[in-house]
């Protein structure tokens, strides 16, 4: 049983040509875009590429009541001091690190458009409450993410904001991959990791009935966590993908159904 | 409808009811109805397709889409067994019918059926048991006992090997083991070895067809393809006279192979043969003036009413004659009095067709109306009354609900003047004093009224299935009374609210009903409201696409599309089925597209699977009585208004 204490943090198992494409936009210095579903591990390659260029990361994420200053930084009041603290963007600036917007898409777009400069030859942010003017090292780099599946009618990139990325798509790994990433992430046996990604082949081919987000490797990790801890698989499967997929009592029982047929 | 009429109905209904139902099934059977749902989506997950579920008449099996399962499983101790057997025969139903086993190509005698189906189940019971191991002792718990009753152990044994895999150590029939060992991996060698095979299975068990039949639970048996099925006139004519006298919506008993209807090549001569309707069709037809939809589609008709609950689908003569005894019934003719000139330009609408993944460029034409004249105000203040007082609670707990969100999301931040500080800004603003730099002004957050950046298009089903009554509700009338209690609850910021009523007579004449635009104030949508009278069939697509280009044209940043519908597209040239569920599907997905969020609100007595299919997950709610619709269409429109 692999224990994922003896791998490095960020165990990354690459899929296709993304560990490529992440060092030449690293050593070109151009901002990279993520787009993929929920739980296809997006977030864990960027932290895995991270330590591959030795660098720290910083991520956010973003939210719809983001403002600038939560990025950029603000003055704070401190008796009668106003001591400046920087946001994430500024000292990922200072600081050469790998600064990673997660679900950038729930940020409003006033607020990305302060980040405009760093994506582009400038690559400098401009703090106007202290009138600093920031240039980025070589080793800083910005990612960005976003789930193109997970819109909520009205929320999606603008294209002043998307064609400023070099830009790849993330999506399920293939089986056997996945399998290989379950086995390792979660210790579980060959057999319920194999088992596991049966269920969720199934369940992803539920897709155009209409669940809205579908089963994520993350899920897949979460229950193979539970069965090698002991939880029976059946029970792994209901609290650690169906639960999470729907709240919908008949959707639930035939998936739960479903898992039951391959558990 | 008259009340012996009424009375008809509803003993046809409650006779219906039984049938479905059997009485003599012990506490632990398991019926169909409560779990058919759930079957076709595990159906559908299984098989990497949609799939639907269907009553069967017989013992049923896999149509293509369609499985046809028994109305009860009672034949095992405990309700779990019964539910695992179900299971079971959904799970080996979509493996025989990917691997595409079917009858075609063989003989339809019950001796060669059961041989058949046999020699199919030892083929998919060998891929089912490699996808999905469990199933293999699933068979074992399930499998039926008394094997010392067959009249010859060769059957027996030849069952045994071939269904359940327990090859004996001599092989009472030559070539079972082989077949065992190799079964027919596709049709034509099912049917290529049932050629060899079968002389000798006929010679030496005869018994087969009567002593499969008590495994038939668990495998079903093999059907004709729909396709190949012969074409029949379905039902008793006379029968089906009687029934239609009810005016009654119904279903008609599911038919394991006969659901083929005869389509004739001149189809004008008469009409109704080619529409898939409700019996509303028979009311709705007034004679000789029904427009017809010259193109012939029967390709797509054929598809389409495979997926059909086969309500009355066939007409025979008889019914014909009481086509002419509903004469009168409604005014859905095509040229109602608010045709003027102007409305005949009509707007061009693609098609999705699912089937070929393509759409059918500009196949719908939608002629928006000019606004329906209004009730008279005397019955508009009676009709007002009514609403508010028997919704009085309703509206008064949702105005708070509706004050609440104004006050969460109105906030305006660094305002000059306003009712609350902007604590970031008096921080920047200290900042500002220390540093003596320009000092911010703008360091109060105001209340805005209602937020102007969302706009609301409500589409009203006004179809001659409106009129039909749940619970005693006429579908109309509760639709329509919540519409008037939203608009009490809106009151001023109305003007970001729109409502259009829509129904059609084949994509040739789909209609659009503009009951309030979003200039016009409540009162003048109300008297229109009140006013509207059930007409014509359900293209929902084209309503939809309209409705998504009516909302493009607005400036609001967010845009919701809210159909209120009984959720069965219907229009009487094919747009049923799968058709019709995946054109407004896809209609749905164009909205999401275009930043509109849509969601429908369905009444019906129970979750049908088919609205998922239809809507999308979380696109939608189901109400089981339309007394819940008033309070529910405030209560979605605040959640999405919310953005939650």
């Amino acid at each position: 049983m692999a224990e994922p204490s003896d791998q490095p943090a960020a165990w990354y198992r690459p899929v296709g040509e993304e560990v490529v494409v992440f060092e030449h936009c690293y050593a070109n210095r151009l901002p990279l875009l993520l787009k993929g579903p929920t739980g296809c591990g997006k977030s864990r390659f960027v932290a895995a590429m991270a330590e591959r260029v030795g660098r720290s990361l910083i991520t956010v994420a973003c939210h719809d009541d983001m403002t600038a200053a939560d990025l950029l930084g603000r003055h704070l009041v401190r008796g009668g001091d106003t001591p400046w603290q920087d946001g994430p963007a500024t000292r990922a600036l200072r600081e050469g690190a790998i600064l990673y917007l997660d679900e950038i898409a729930e940020a409003r777009e006033d607020v990305l458009v302060v980040l405009h400069p760093l994506t582009d030859h400038r690559r400098e942010l401009y703090l106007d409450r202290t009138g600093e003017r920031l240039v980025a090292p070589a080793e800083m780099m910005l990612v960005v993410s976003y789930n193109p599946g997970y819109r909520r009618g009205w929320k999606e990139l603008k294209p002043s904001t998307r064609q400023r990325f070099v830009s790849m798509t993330f999506g399920y790994p293939a089986a056997a991959v996945e399998t290989e990433i379950v086995r390792h992430e979660s210790g579980v046996d060959a057999k319920n990791a194999k088992r596991l990604i049966a269920l969720a082949h199934k369940i992803r081919g539920l897709e155009e009935l209409g669940l809205a987000e579908s089963a994520s490797t993350r899920l897949l990790v979460n229950a193979g966590v539970l069965i090698r801890d002991g939880l029976a698989p059946r029970l792994a499967c209901q609290v650690a993908i169906v639960q999470p997929l729907t709240d919908d009592t008949t959707l639930a029982e035939a998936l739960s159904d479903v898992a039951n047929m391959v558990f | 409808m008259s009340l012996d009429e009424r009375l008809f109905g509803w003993l046809y209904r409650a006779l219906a009811r039984r049938r479905t139902r059997p009485e003599a099934a012990s506490e632990h059977a398991v019926f169909l109805e409560d779990v058919a749902d759930r079957l076709s989506l595990v159906a559908s997950a299984l098989g990497g397709r949609a799939f639907a579920v269907r009553r069967a008449e017989r013992v049923g099996g896999v149509q293509r889409a369609t499985l046809l399962l028994p109305v009860v499983i009672d034949a095992y101790p405990s309700a779990v067994l019964n539910m695992a057997a179900y299971h079971y025969r959904v799970a080996f139903s979509v493996r025989s019918e990917l691997l595409g086993f079917s009858m075609a190509g063989l003989q339809a005698t019950p001796a060669s059926r059961a041989q058949a189906t046999l020699l199919a189940v030892a083929a998919t019971r060998f891929a089912l048991e490699r996808d999905l191991p469990q199933m293999a002792d699933l068979l074992v718990a399930l499998r039926p006992e008394s094997r010392e009753s067959y009249t010859l152990p060769a059957t027996a044994s030849a069952i045994d090997t071939l269904a359940y895999g327990d090859p004996l150590d001599e092989d009472p029939v030559e070539g079972v083991a082989a077949l065992h060992a190799t079964p027919p991996s596709n049709q034509s060698e099912l049917v290529a070895a049932l050629g060899g095979w079968g002389p000798a299975l006929a010679r030496d068990l005869p018994d087969l067809a009567p002593a499969f039949a008590r495994h038939a639970l668990l495998f079903g048996e093999l059907l004709l393809p729909i396709d190949k099925a012969p074409p029949t006139l379905i039902g008793d004519p006379s029968q089906d006279a009687r029934e239609h006298a009810g005016g009654t919506e119904r279903k008609a008993p599911a038919r394991d192979e006969v659901d083929v209807l005869t389509l004739r090549s001149k189809e004008d001569e008469n009409p109704v043969v080619h529409s898939f309707e409700k019996v509303h069709t028979l009311d709705d037809y007034s004679g000789g003036q029904k427009r017809m939809d010259g193109e012939d589609h029967l390709e797509e008709q054929l598809e389409a009413l495979e997926d059909l609950d086969l309500r009355g689908v066939i007409r025979t003569g008889q019914t014909a004659s009481s086509v002419y005894r509903a004469d009168g019934l409604f005014d859905g003719g095509l040229a109602g009095g608010e045709d003027d000139e102007e409305t005949r330009r009509g707007v061009s609408y693609d098609e999705w067709d699912g089937k070929r993944r393509r759409y059918l460029r500009d196949w719908c034409t939608l002629y928006p109306s000019s606004p329906p004249c209004g009730a008279r105000p005397e019955v508009v203040s009676e009709r007002m009354g009514r609403v508010r007082r028997e919704y009085a609670a309703e509206i008064k707990r949702l105005r708070a609900a509706f004050e609440a969100i104004e006050a969460s999301r109105a906030w305006r931040s660094r305002q000059r003047e306003g009712d609350a500080l902007d604590m970031d800004q008096v921080v920047m603003r200290s900042v500002d004093m220390v540093q003596g730099g320009r000092v911010e002004e703008r360091v109060y957050m105001h209340r805005r009224r209602h937020a102007r950046d969302l706009a609301t298009l409500v589409l009203l089903d006004v179809s001659l299935s409106s009129d039909s009554y749940v619970d005693d509700h006429r579908i109309l009338d509760v639709s329509r009374d919540s519409l008037l209690v939203l608009g009490e609850v809106l009151g001023p910021a109305s003007d970001e609210f729109g409502v259009a009523g829509f129904y059609s007579h084949t994509r040739r004449d789909c209609r659009w009903l503009p009951l309030k635009t979003f200039a016009e104030p409540w009162t003048m949508g109300a008297a229109r409201l009140i006013a509207l009278q059930p007409r014509g069939y359900t293209r929902i697509g084209a309503a939809l696409r309209h409705g998504i280009a009516e909302l493009g044209e607005l400036p609001a940043k967010r845009r919701l599309l809210l159909l209120v519908s009984d959720g069965r597209p219907t229009d009487y040239d094919r747009y049923e089925g799968r058709h019709g569920i995946e054109d407004v599907r896809q209609a749905f997905r164009e909205a999401e597209a275009q930043g509109i969020s849509p969601f429908a609100l369905t009444i019906a007595s129970k979750p049908d699977a088919s609205f998922v299919r239809l809507f999308g997950a979380g696109r939608f709610r189901t109400l089981p009585t339309p007394a819940a619709l008033p309070s529910s269409l405030a209560e979605v429109y605040a959640q999405l208004a919310m953005g939650a």
